[in-house]
């Protein structure tokens, strides 16, 4: 504190040697802090609107083109149900859930609706268990609690293993899941725009395609097309379409975004016949965005580093050889060589952190204006970013210092007896 | 008090043996006001330096209130020259960017203390040496008189066994030179020893003793006024 003391008034005082250094540090932090926020707010975006649309991958028929992917199922063509369970056999690694599509159009009270057919959890994984002796082997409970579907789940970061049984029978957690665990072959579940506007409740009967169904629930508003349909029973839905033992989309809950990516070749080779699509690939331009920022970020880090560290030892070179008589007569007058270097690390590191605060209130304004102006969304900066580029700062200033202080602490005092 | 016994210092240069001092048995006492006057380049510098525990010698070894101030370790040492000597420079080595009070502070502000206690002490001196108004005033906006009367506080401040002037007198004008002199004559008590070195005879006659030295040598000198007179002669 002592030393300190000193060491800030004498920058103060003398703001000129320092100022420079300081403008230098303050504008690395502020493109670091900018561009990594930018980054990431922007892949939280993108993390978003996958997690609105519920599935990661899916597979569609080989025909079709993905034209709006919230209603990505809705497009009349068709590949076999049996691919699900292809899928689930194969085991392969990240697939948390599955969820095979029928959707078709039908009327209710003289509008037209969709009517999706899904397969219920619990009815697909007793299928699996009986067709795979793979999986009659492992417990069945395991899948209950969480281990999800695919059994090489390391790493699962995704969001239906990480809930209870118990939550995924509740319905309300459908906005989360998009899995169906339990319904019967005559019931539907509606979705909340039908619900409002048909005056559903649960327990009315619906008529669809010449069949009574019973209205088993509301689903919660999940901002997705489902809260404009109706859910059946997959293979009721067939039966009543009379469209035979197939699905329009098999959507796949991989465990992570960095999973799909492998998922997809693995996919593709599993179901040759079918089209394998990521929400990546539909979010392909913002996440190539992101990676140039990234990329970037990583420049401006390395810039930041060799400039930065660059400019703070030139400054403290030149500030200890001017203040030579100074430091000399410090000594003199009884510090030590440790005190005299440890003043100039304290100044080198004062700097950086004064740099820093600059540079993190620079770059976290700059980074909300842009997104503001030019991006169309709110750019934050988090904790993690405002900590690298205090780190950072302090780092460099304090290795690119010690050579300096070094060279300070060895000073020889008799120069105070010189003449000028 | 301080006694250097058989102290050399020797400097190497590209092959050639500088004896900046040859070897030099000294004691000082408190109480004594010893001149040390010599031509440029005769060691003098040199000889204050190994006295102020600033300067390894090559050979010998110096003793000050019976510590033996080469033998101890870096820190130690600096810790003796705060508490013990008191450095006058002739170019006053003021700190450029602190005020005329936080000059004098400043050797008592190394080792802590509390603030009170240095700051009245700083500012009693400071009104001592006529300085009350120019507390707050940067070293540039002293004259040079003022200046030196500044770093006499300081040196003073921390109340040395030992104060150790280079050339205190030579960047000033006659009347400057002689408030230092009388400064010093002044703060000269039965605890303390000063040790002047000047060229300057007019300034050597208000020590009780003068040495001089050349090339090196160090040898007690006759009477002080007889190097005034022979310096009034030359
Ligand atoms: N660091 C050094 N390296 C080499 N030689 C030195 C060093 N310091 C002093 N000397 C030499 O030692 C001798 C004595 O120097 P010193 O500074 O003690 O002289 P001085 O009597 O103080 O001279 P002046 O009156 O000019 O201040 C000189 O020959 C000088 O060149
Ligand atoms: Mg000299």
């Amino acid at each position: 504190m002592r030393l300190f003391g000193m060491v800030w008034s004498e920058m103060v005082r003398r703001p000129g040697p320092s100022a420079a250094a300081l403008v230098v540090v303050a504008f690395g932090v502020a493109a670091l802090v900018a561009v990594e926020s930018v980054a990431t707010s922007s892949e939280k975006r993108v993390a978003g609107q996958m997690r609105t649309l519920g599935a990661n991958v899916l597979v569609l028929p080989a025909e079709t083109t993905l034209q709006d992917y919230y209603a990505a199922d809705s497009h009349g063509e068709s590949l076999p149900e049996e691919y699900a369970s292809r899928i689930t056999m194969a085991q392969l690694k990240g697939v948390e859930e599955l969820s095979p599509r029928l959707s078709v159009e039908c009327e209710l009270d003289e509008s037209s609706v969709v009517l999706t057919g899904v397969l219920p959890r619990q009815e697909f994984y007793e299928q699996s268990a009986w067709q795979s002796f793979d999986l009659l082997t492992a417990d069945i409970d395991s899948f209950e609690t969480g281990g999800g579907l695919g059994r090489k789940h390391e790493g699962c970061c995704g969001r239906t293993c990480q809930l209870t049984t118990e939550e995924k029978r509740s319905l309300a957690s459908y906005a989360k899941t998009r899995i169906v665990h339990e319904l019967d072959r005559d019931s539907v579940l509606v979705g909340a725009d039908v619900a409002e506007e048909h005056g559903f409740a649960g327990g009315e009967t619906v008529r669809l395609l010449g069949a009574d169904f019973r209205v088993a629930g509301v689903l919660p508003r999940t901002g997705t097309v489902d809260d404009a349909r109706l859910l059946g029973h997959l293979h009721r839905v067939q039966e009543v379409s009379d469209s035979g033992p197939v699905v329009n989309v098999i959507e796949v809950m991989g465990c992570c975004d960095a999973m799909a990516a492998d998922l997809v070749g693995d996919l593709k080779d599993l179901l040759p016949g079918a089209r394998v699509v990521t929400i990546a690939n539909l979010v392909e331009a913002q996440v190539t965005v992101n990676g140039l920022m990234k990329r970037l970020s990583y420049v401006l880090f390395a810039v930041l580093v060799v400039l930065g560290g660059a400019s703070v030892a030139s400054v403290m070179f030149a500030n200890v050889s001017e203040r030579r008589r100074e430091l000399g007569t410090l000594m003199a007058l009884g510090a030590t060589p440790s005190t005299v270097g440890r003043m100039v690390i304290l100044k080198a590191a004062t700097l950086g952190v004064a740099g820093a605060v600059l540079g993190v209130g620079l770059g976290a304004v700059s980074a909300y204006a842009v997104g503001l102006r030019y991006l169309g969304f709110t750019v934050s900066t988090p904790p993690a970013i405002v900590l690298t580029g205090f780190g950072t700062a302090l780092l460099v200033a304090v290795v690119a210092s010690y050579v300096p202080a070094r060279r300070a602490a060895r000073l020889d005092p008799c120069t105070c007896l010189q003449e000028l | 008090m301080i006694s250097l016994d058989q102290v050399e210092k020797r400097y190497e240069q590209g092959g050639a043996v500088v004896h900046a001092l040859r070897s030099t048995t000294l004691d000082l006492r408190g109480g004594d006001f010893v001149a040390v006057v010599g031509p440029s380049g005769s060691g003098k510098s040199t000889l204050l330096s190994v006295l102020g525990a600033m300067l390894n010698p090559s050979a010998g070894r110096v003793v000050l209130d019976g510590t033996s101030v080469y033998e101890i370790g870096v820190a130690e040492r600096a810790r003796v020259r705060n508490e013990r000597i008191g450095f006058v420079f002739q170019n006053f080595n003021l700190v450029p960017w602190m005020t005329a009070l936080e000059n004098v502070e400043l050797p008592l502000r190394l080792y802590g203390g509390s603030r009170a206690e240095r700051r009245g002490r700083a500012l009693e001196l400071l009104e001592h040496f006529g300085l009350a108004d120019r507390v707050g005033h940067r070293p540039s906006e002293l004259s040079a008189g003022q200046q030196q009367r500044v770093a006499l506080a300081r040196t003073l401040v921390t109340r040395p066994t030992l104060v150790l002037a280079d050339e205190p007198t030579g960047n000033l004008d006659p009347a400057s030179r002689n408030l230092v002199l009388q400064t010093l004559t002044d703060f000269r008590d039965d605890d303390r020893a000063i040790v002047l070195v000047t060229h300057d005879p007019a300034v050597s006659r208000a020590a009780d003793r003068i040495l001089t030295i050349s090339d090196g040598l160090l040898e007690e000198s006759k009477a002080a006024s007889e190097i005034g007179l022979a310096s009034d002669v030359a």
